[in-house]
């Protein structure tokens, strides 16, 4: 007798429908799964017919088959054993196959016969809500992350006995366990960083535009203190948002214990060691990285000179395309990689240049540490801000900055004025605009143009630079308000200007 | 005249100035030298056994010939040490170079030379002096000498260059050779229109220990030795060390005592150097005349009445050294635009510059 049961497999972020027959019939007594399985799937065989065992259910001595349809893709990850388990237990008779309508099963066992949690429930809770089924059986642990999206019966089962239980009607869901109104921890608030007036001005345009952020200076300065804040005046994500960074988050295993879906923007800071699959995904069993774990949110790159060239070569086309494919021999993955880049560096290997109180570098170690930079990742950055080393006093003094709440409206009103005037082209932010569009949606005012063009001469700007002075005026004057762009625009943005290597010779650039 | 054999004599590995002299007062000339005796080298004072082996080693493989012919093919001249031409200034070291090289022209023996030596890694305001103390020797007549390394020997030779007068570099290398290499712009300028000076032979590169040997040319070469900006225990001490073995006066530019770079010339001030105080003074000091006071005065305040408010404002918060935006947000209480505003006025008017991205400093 043929028994089916549906459950799914994660591909990339999403779920996969995939079904598991069993059939028990007669023949030399065997136990074989077929499907197209790695090691991991195939082992439930063993872990499975324990766990049966163990739970009270005596395999029959027969032969029983085990396929997971479709054939042609690869499974792997230990969510198939409950399904496995059961389709067995419905081909053998214990629960009568009507049971299974309109229900998925996911859920690792142990030998034990008790359900164990799951990576990426949330994507598979998705799927099955999509394709209408009306419940899931879930690990009781993942109970929560499950119940997160709402518009599906979410089946909490500690074990093999607790699903039988349930599908042959003799079981009552537990209550969930009273939780504490959602809350999340207070996120760090711009207010706690004093004076850096600059910087903070800087993190506003770049959140108002989703311009890429470069800071430059000192240890010890706030530039990861600030950056960690970025998240905090960015918009709130909506339901689609929160839906895409929570699957990553799930499929990464890192939604455990989250008891609602967050609006809260992701921040991740990969340490300088980052190695290429742990920043761009992959492995043998692709998992997302952390340019798509920062999808929707920010990708802090602290040490930017540390990091190998070629993890951060990495970044450049899902920095175009919004995110990532991975190829492997068993199937190409795509994961959704739209991040805001944020950036900080010394000025050299002491970090105290061009103080030469401190800095004792010489001509050929900060050419050596400028070596490092990653000529197309600096190319991205249309703002950076010099930071200033803050003394003690000014971090203990009580002076209090503006709120994260405060910058977050207007940084929400300048992103629905771009909104409203990119409607119809294939980008949203200033950040994005094109060089070729750059006329039709900057206009200067005359007395700008005038300006500019003598900054530029004065100031020795190259092509690009000058590009990109062109888009953060313009999100200054979003920022602002104002439709034309005018000269307190661009003074304003001639601060940000983006570092080119030659900025740090002066010795060069004075011989001219 | 200087031979291919003089050429020789300067180019054996390990045979400094002091065994060249004591060669050539035992044999009399460096061709007596070539042909001597394996045996007879041993009554030369001062050479060891290593040496005499060097020599013995180098005149076997040595083409007389073609590293002479090389010479002009590098375009180096060269003049012996008793030679009608060679700096007069020289010849009262004990070490004199028994050949100096040189492309380029030689310092008029007649005109006022002044050394001025200084850090590689320099500050703004040591950069900014020595441009423009060089600049006004330089106009006044004075020969400027350096070394044209980075930071105080580049600013100076450029000063001077820009002042309209003479500067030489002394190397610790071949003269054909350009170092540092990123200051080839400046070694094109020397070569073509003043001179370039060495003591080693053309084809030597760089070495640690032949900085303090050229240090002792630049001071001999000059009336005087100006300190620009030196750290405690820097190589430009040894010049002054080097001057005041020569008899040299040695002048040190001040600095304020929490700059690790004024270290050095303060703690010369303290052991009996001349301050400089003031372009002007120096002048007078060094007896010559200064003709243009004009943009080398830097106790000349610009006229500041005439600025905006806001950039009076700025101007007043502004340093010699670099200072970050933040810090003039803070110090001004202007907002970004009008900060940044009053910056570019001050920029236009010559009276400020970016120093480092986003870092101001004043400009007189």
């Amino acid at each position: 007798m043929v028994s089916e049961v549906q459950s799914a497999a994660i591909y990339g972020i999403d779920g996969l429908p995939i079904r598991v027959e069993a059939d028990v019939s007669e023949g030399m007594p065997m136990f074989q799964m077929v499907g197209y399985l790695s090691s991991e799937v195939r082992e439930a065989r063993e872990r499975v017919s324990t766990a049966l065992r163990n739970s009270g259910f005596a395999l029959p001595v027969k032969r029983i088959t085990v396929n997971l349809y479709p054939a042609d893709i690869r499974k792997s990850g230990t969510g198939f054993d409950l399904p496995v388990a059961l389709a067995i237990l419905s081909a053998t008779g214990v629960i009568p196959p009507d049971a299974f309508w309109d229900t998925f099963v996911i859920g690792e066992v142990n030998l034990q016969g008790n359900v164990c949690p799951i990576p990426g429930v949330l994507p598979i809770v998705a799927k099955a809500a999509e394709l209408q089924i009306k419940r899931i059986l879930v690990p009781a642990q993942n109970r929560v992350e499950a119940e997160l999206l709402g518009g599906i019966e979410v089946i909490p089962v500690e074990s093999i006995n607790g699903a039988v239980d349930y599908l042959t009607g003799d079981y009552e869901i537990p209550p969930r366990e009273a939780q504490g109104e959602a809350k999340e921890a207070s996120a760090p608030d711009f207010a706690e960083i004093k004076g850096q007036k600059l910087l903070k001005r800087a993190c506003e345009i770049a959140c108002a535009g989703m311009h890429n952020l470069l800071m430059i200076g000192p240890p010890g300065a706030g530039k990861s203190m600030a950056a960690k804040r970025l998240p905090s005046i960015l918009p709130e994500m909506d339901r689609k948002e929160q839906m895409e960074t929570s699957k990553i988050q799930s499929v990464a295993g890192l939604l455990t214990g989250a008891t609602a879906l967050s609006k809260r923007r992701p921040f991740r800071s990969p340490n300088h060691t980052a190695t290429l699959q742990g920043m761009a995904g992959g492995g043998t069993i692709p998992r997302p990285g952390e340019i798509s774990l920062a999808h929707n949110g920010v990708l802090f790159l602290d040490e930017l000179t540390e990091f190998s060239p070629q993890v951060l070569e990495v970044l450049r086309q899902p920095m175009e395309d919004h995110e990532i494919t991975i190829a492997r021999a068993n199937g190409s993955y795509r994961y959704p990689a739209k991040f805001m880049l944020v950036a900080a560096m010394n000025p050299c290997q002491c970090g105290y240049y061009p103080d030469r109180n401190k800095c004792r570098c010489t001509r050929r170690q900060l050419d050596r540490f400028l070596g490092k930079i990653s000529e197309p990742v600096i190319d991205r950055m249309d703002l950076a801000v010099g930071i200033k080393a803050v003394a003690f006093e000014e971090l203990s003094g009580e002076s209090k900055g503006e709120s994260s709440a405060a910058i977050r409206r207007r940084v929400e009103e300048a992103q629905s004025i771009q909104r409203a005037r990119y409607r119809g082209e294939a980008f949203r932010f200033n950040s994005a605009l094109p060089a070729g569009l750059i006329k039709q949606y900057v206009p200067l005012d005359a007395a700008a143009r005038d300006y500019l063009e003598e900054v530029f001469f004065r100031r020795n700007l190259t092509a690009r630079g000058y590009h990109k002075i062109l888009k953060v005026a313009r999100t200054i004057a979003d920022l602002s308000g104002k439709d034309r762009i005018d000269e307190t625009c661009l003074a304003e943005a001639v601060c940000y200007r983006g570092v080119e290597k030659r900025d740090w010779e002066p010795e060069e650039r004075n011989r001219d | 005249m200087a031979n291919p054999y003089d050429l020789w004599l300067a180019s054996v590995p390990g045979i400094g100035q002091r065994k060249i002299a004591s060669i050539i007062s035992a044999c009399g000339t460096a061709r007596e030298c070539f042909y001597l005796k394996e045996e007879a080298l041993r009554y030369i004072p001062l050479l060891r056994e290593d040496d005499m082996q060097r020599i013995v080693e180098s005149r076997r493989t040595w083409d007389l010939e073609r590293q002479w012919e090389a010479l002009a093919k590098r375009n180096v001249s060269v003049i012996r040490k008793g030679e009608a031409g060679y700096p007069s200034r020289l010849l009262s070291l004990f070490d004199a170079p028994h050949l100096l090289f040189f492309r380029g022209k030689l310092p008029a023996e007649e005109q006022r030379a002044v050394a001025m030596v200084g850090a590689r890694e320099c500050t703004e305001y040591g950069r900014d002096m020595a441009k423009r103390i060089a600049g006004a020797l330089a106009a006044a007549g004075v020969i400027v000498i350096s070394g044209m390394a980075r930071g105080i020997d580049a600013a100076s030779h450029a000063g001077a260059i820009a002042g309209g007068g003479e500067t030489y570099a002394l190397l610790g290398c071949g003269p054909d050779i350009c170092y540092p290499r990123s200051g080839r712009q400046l070694y094109e300028t020397l070569v073509s229109r003043f001179g370039v000076l060495s003591e080693f032979a053309p084809g030597t590169p760089p070495e640690k220990g032949f900085f303090p040997a050229r240090n002792r040319l630049i001071s001999a070469l000059s009336d005087a030795v100006l300190v620009i900006e030196a750290r405690a225990r820097s190589g430009s001490l040894i010049t002054a060390d080097f001057a005041l073995e020569q008899g040299k006066d040695v002048y040190a530019l001040p600095g304020r005592i929490t700059d690790a770079l004024s270290y050095g010339t303060n703690q010369l001030i303290r052991q009996g150097a001349y301050p400089i105080v003031s372009v002007e003074e120096l002048l007078t000091d060094l007896k010559v005349k200064g003709v243009h006071a004009g943009n080398a005065g830097n106790t000349k305040e610009p006229c500041l009445r005439a600025l905006p408010a806001t950039e009076r404002t700025v101007y007043e918060a502004l340093e010699i050294l670099p200072k970050g935006l933040e810090e003039l947000l803070e110090k001004t209480d202007l907002s970004i635009p009008a900060l940044s505003a009053a910056l570019d006025g001050l920029i236009k008017k010559h009276l400020a510059e970016e120093g480092f991205p986003g870092a101001y400093r004043r400009l007189y």
